[in-house]
């Protein structure tokens, strides 16, 4: 059940961060096509485009929560094996989850709902700010999710390592 | 002032040593820090959150998923032996060729990859069972490929320079960028002296490896594609054709062409690429964004000041700040990664340097090589596990020879430090500006 949730908010991050990430590729592209090509910038590609990278920063920041991609120094961590290694996750995820709970959901929550009052507008576009700003507590909320799943089940979770990746990354080059 | 300097201090060092992340050690202890200055509890968890989403609010910003996504592309279908191969042509003349060969061959890949490991990895991968047939040193070969994977980091296209030109309020990344050729080629070539000086000393074997022109031109034809994409980049910024954000998106665009053209590109690898280059981003906008979050408290409660007139009380010689800024940086860059350690030391020392006549350009330059030292260093260090691993050395026998080579790169930077020229030279012919 709880890793079926798991693998739901996975992708559906995923499809966030691929949206995101189509949105700020395609503007940066338009904005040089339209200057070189038409002849005429356009001129809300680099609003656009800042706006893509917020939310493709804040929907990464938890999805790499989910996957433990925030890069932490292990040396403590690489002496603890079983028991006391499950109990050091549960630890960091317990410090991680007050700090998501408290500035991304609920702080950030709050900066949607003041710009709703005051009808705060982007510079270019007039577009609510609100919407730029909503990425901070969907994040939060995807945040402690994961937090949560890893304070109940820290065995389900891998901590991601870039020396196994590199080294993985470098077989598969080697069979290709 | 003193108590949220305190709390920021010890609550960062504290969290980070116990295995927080990195960036949730900064965001939390400049939370507890803002709870002191701010009225309520309340705005400082609004004005956190704010923070973090409005640093990322910057055009320049957009560059680096974009470059991410195109070294991630460029990581794939045979590159990096493409690259090596080209090393091989450029440097197998060199007595200890095949250890030369390895520093080249990082700092061509490591520019296009934009990352240390993954460039240390394939590079000592491919070559050391070269080395090892060769009979050479294989602590020494290691070692060659732990000291030079950082210097793509220096040489353009440089996620840590765009990190940088925002951090210190707006830096040209135009400049910093064509400023980080010569630093970049010097570190290199600073870990190539000492090979040579070993491999005449009898140490590395000295058989050489020429190439005929047929052959040079065949291997320069298949590294072409690799190139072609730093060229389009450069060329585009140099040449005022794009900004270094278009440029990325070029970039990112060409490497898909190439992938889709080469079929070695699926949808489904597409879409794995792009995810990977997300959350790579994302993992460097959280620590911007706190960081960033950071800096203005530091700032907006006068601690930069306290602390730069504390730095500058030591001593008003600029010589002397900048040889102590400088071991400063050597100590604490082994335990920062590149990226936690411009975000954390900009905001404290560029003012610093500025004061003493030092332009942001030139301190970028200093700070990064600085902390590319730094990684290849125990205890972070990545780059040094994946060697050690690829090579087949134990970690142990790899400080030895890695210590006259940090002797060396330090030399390097002691160059690139007191000779502005050496960073502000090369943007002043080709750009016309140095800042």
């Amino acid at each position: 059940m709880l890793k079926s949730l798991r693998k739901v908010a996975d992708r559906l991050l995923e499809v966030g961060l691929v949206l995101s990430f189509l949105v700020l590729f395609l503007c940066v592209l338009w904005q040089v096509f339209s200057r070189y090509v038409l002849n005429n910038p356009a001129t809300f590609t680099e609003e656009v485009s800042r706006f893509a990278v917020i939310w493709l920063s804040l929907l990464g920041t938890a999805y790499a929560c989910g996957k433990l991609e925030h890069m932490a120094y292990n040396m403590l961590e690489s002496r603890l094996s079983g028991a006391s290694l499950l109990l050091h996750m549960r630890a960091v995820a317990a410090i991680t989850l007050a700090f998501s709970a408290a500035v991304f959901l609920y702080g950030g929550g709050r900066l949607v709902l003041r710009a709703l009052q005051v009808e705060q507008l982007s510079a270019t576009l007039e577009v609510p700010m609100a919407y730029v700003y909503a990425c901070i507590p969907i994040a939060g909320l995807f945040m402690v999710f994961y937090q949560v799943l890893i304070l109940i089940a820290p065995q389900d979770f891998k901590i991601a390592d870039e020396v196994e990746a590199a080294l993985e990354h470098v077989e598969k080059e080697k069979l290709a | 002032m003193t108590t949220a300097l305190l709390i920021l201090a010890v609550v960062f060092t504290a969290l980070m040593m116990f295995g927080v992340p990195v960036s949730f050690s900064i965001g939390i202890a400049t939370l507890l820090a803002l709870f002191t200055v701010t009225p309520t509890p309340n705005t400082a968890l609004i004005v956190s959150a704010q923070r973090v989403a409005s640093s990322l609010d910057s055009f320049t910003l957009v560059a680096i998923p974009l470059f991410i996504l195109a070294g991630g592309l460029m990581n794939t279908g045979g590159i990096a032996m493409r690259l090596i191969d080209l090393a091989k042509v450029l440097v197998g003349w060199l007595p200890g060729s095949l250890a030369q060969i390895s520093v080249v061959a990082n700092a061509l890949f490591g520019a296009i990859s934009g990352s240390a490991v993954a460039s240390a990895a394939s590079v000592g991968a491919t070559l050391s069972p070269l080395q090892r047939q060769a009979g050479y040193n294989m602590p020494i070969c290691a070692a060659a490929n732990v000291a030079s994977s950082p210097c793509g980091l220096l040489i353009p296209p440089s996620g840590a320079l765009i990190v940088y030109s925002l951090i210190s309020g707006g830096t040209p990344v135009d400049v910093l960028f064509v400023a980080g050729y010569i630093p970049g080629i010097l570190m290199a070539g600073s870990v190539m002296v000492w090979l040579a000086i070993i491999a005449r000393r009898g140490e590395l074997p000295t058989d050489v490896r020429r190439y005929s022109m047929n052959e040079a031109a065949h291997i320069f034809w298949r590294a072409l594609p690799a190139l072609a994409m730093i060229a389009i980049i450069m060329g585009g910024i140099v040449g005022g054709i794009f900004t270094a954000t278009e440029a990325a998106g070029v970039a990112a665009l060409y490497t898909l062409v190439l992938g889709l053209l080469y079929r070695s590109l699926t949808l489904k690898t597409l879409v794995g690429s792009v995810i990977n280059a997300s959350v790579g981003t994302a993992v460097v906008m959280l620590m911007v964004g706190v960081s960033m979050t950071m800096s203005w408290l530091l700032a907006s409660t006068g601690s930069v000041q306290m602390l730069g007139e504390a730095i500058i009380g030591v001593s008003s010689n600029p010589y002397v700040l900048l040889l102590l800024l400088n071991i400063l940086l050597l100590v604490l860059g082994t335990f920062l990664d590149i990226t936690p350690g411009l975000l954390i030391f900009t905001p404290i020392f560029l003012p610093v340097a500025m004061k003493l006549g030092i332009s942001p350009v030139h301190f970028g330059i200093i700070m990064t090589f600085n902390l590319c030292i730094g990684i290849a260093t125990p205890p972070v260090g990545s780059t040094l596990f994946v060697a050690s691993r690829v090579s087949n050395v134990p970690l142990a026998q790899l400080t030895k020879p890695l210590l006259p080579m940090f002797a060396f790169m330090i030399v390097a930077l002691g160059l690139v430090t007191y000779i502005p020229a050496l960073s502000l030279w090369l943007p002043q012919v080709l750009l016309g500006k140095t800042g």
